[in-house]
């Protein structure tokens, strides 16, 4: 026991009751009542309800974030916390949310988070990442157990198999499931090196989502830093992290479609290139063509060889197609020579001469002359008849006829 | 992790790819720079093509307590994927006509 002043038992007093867990985060229900709203903008009212009264207090900064306003008379749900006003011995709530009474525990949970995330900026559009387009490792925040990661791994498996999914397991519901899905984001984070990480669950219930709406959990994401992809696989409620993610996708599948591109179209892409390679190569070897023609119309008129020099600097190809056209050109060239050949073989007197003519000619040495007519033989009296292998002396004996 | 992740592996294959269209595309290549060009667009055409058809998804798993790194067993065998086949390599005969006929 001990003796203790006015000042010291309300401090003490004050202690207790702005460090008590439960009444320093609490929503109070009751009927609002004595609403007065001074100059400076802070709003006073009580609480009623089953004969009790408590005294509430509205600052003016907290105004602005307000579920629904205040009215005399209405049914409320009023969040804030609990404070002793020392001067008048009195306790207080200091409100800083008031709500329709209707609204449930986790729905409250919800907005209230919802709305103080929401100031922050968590959910702002201009910070929305985009994803990457090949991610080399997709990392995964979710139960190991289940559809989710099945579904998550046979999407990947037949649109992208290049990539790599390292999955952090975690529980996906329940009192453990924020802290969980927390150390799983940052464990991929410090050691898998990923591109974009799916945290998610596969739907259920109010309760089962509830910890996709934690608060640690939003602010996690927010941090993470490659781009998230929620899929908490529900319809109607949004979630928190929904909200705070880069891309939020309806389900996990469809998450898992959104991180990698399908490669037939990758496939698609590269044919198009190949395509686009083999049209542009044939049309350089079309052009290149007819120059090559223009070049051979050109020696078939001239020696080859200046007109192929002209063109040594030219690429190998093109050196190469000339070089065969000349070949052929010179192979031509030879033919024609040889057919040359023959025919001089024809004309070479000695032939004929084995062939069975003979060269009539006169005797004498020094004027040595043929005898080409049968006129100018009669008048001779002897005649050189020269074969091939041999000249014999002949003698007219008859004159022409 | 010493080899190439195969995304890098394909992400290069596709830029060399693109190069060489490019390089095509250009005017005044001489005439045997762009019959290598288009080979190599082929065969690097081609190098995609394996890649993605073969590729084997890899999973594995992190454990976030002592973030020790484990390949799954699960195993993913290639999907069968009906891409339209591709109508290039050394039955090319349009270009080969035009090669040879020189």
């Amino acid at each position: 026991m001990r003796i203790l002043d006015v000042l010291e038992v309300t401090a003490y007093i004050k202690e207790l009751v702005e460090f008590d867990p439960v009444l320093n985060d609490v929503w109070v229900r009751g009927e609002i009542s004595n609403l007065t709203t001074s100059a400076a903008g802070h709003s006073y009212f009580s609480l009623a309800g089953d004969g009790v009264q408590l005294n509430c207090v509205l600052f003016r900064g907290s105004r602005a974030r307000l579920m629904a306003h205040p009215v005399n008379g209405e049914a409320v749900l009023a969040h804030g916390r609990f404070s002793i006003y020392e001067t008048r011995g009195q306790y207080q709530l200091i409100v800083d949310n008031v709500a329709p009474e209707g609204m449930g525990i986790l729905q409250l949970q919800f907005e209230d988070t919802k709305r103080r995330l929401a100031e922050e900026g968590l959910f702002a559009l201009d910070r929305k990442r985009e994803l990457p387009e090949m991610p080399r490792v997709i990392g995964v925040v979710t139960s190991e157990q289940g559809s989710v990661w099945h579904d998550i791994q046979h999407v990947v498996a037949r649109r992208f198999p290049l990539t790599r999914l390292i999955i952090a397991p975690s529980t996906v519901q329940g009192q453990n499931a924020p802290r969980e899905l927390i150390r799983g984001l940052e464990a991929l984070q410090a050691d898998a090196d990923p591109d974009v990480i799916i945290i998610g669950r596969g739907g259920g219930s109010a309760e089962d989502l509830a910890c996709f709406s934690d608060e640690g959990l939003a602010r996690a994401i927010f941090r993470c830093r490659v781009p998230v992809v929620s899929a908490v696989g529900h319809e109607t409620d949004t979630c928190i992290a929904d909200l705070v993610a880069d891309v939020r996708a309806p389900t996990p599948s469809a998450a898992a479609e959104l991180c990698v591109p399908d490669r037939r179209a990758l496939l698609e892409t590269v044919d198009q290139y190949a395509l686009g390679a083999r049209g542009l190569a044939l049309q350089a070897l079309t052009e290149k063509r007819v120059e090559l023609r223009a070049l051979q119309a050109t020696i078939r008129f001239s020696s080859p060889n200046p007109r192929v020099s002209r063109f040594q600097q030219d690429v190998d190809m093109q050196l190469q197609l000339a070089t065969s056209f000349v070949n052929r050109a010179a192979a031509a060239a030879n033919d024609q020579l040889a057919r040359y050949r023959d025919r001089a073989a024809l004309l070479n007197p000695r032939e004929v001469l084995r062939r069975g003519y003979a060269v009539i000619s006169t005797l004498d040495g020094g004027d040595r002359r043929r005898i080409v007519s049968a006129r100018d033989a009669s008048a001779l009296e002897r005649l050189s008849v020269t074969f091939s292998d041999g000249a014999i002396v002949v003698r007219p004996v008859q004159e022409s006829p | 992790m010493t080899e190439r992740e195969p995304v890098v592996e394909f992400e290069a294959l596709l830029a060399q790819l693109q190069e060489q269209v490019a390089k095509l595309e250009s005017d005044s290549l001489p005439l045997a720079e762009a019959i290598s060009a288009y080979e190599r667009s082929v065969q690097l055409a081609n190098q995609c093509h394996s890649l993605l058809e073969q590729a084997q998804l890899r999973i594995q798993r992190i454990d976030a307590s002592s973030r020790a790194v484990q390949e799954s067993s699960t195993v993913y065998q290639p999907f069968q994927i009906n891409a339209a086949a591709l109508l290039l390599g050394d039955d090319d005969e349009d270009l080969l006509d035009l090669m040879d006929d020189e």
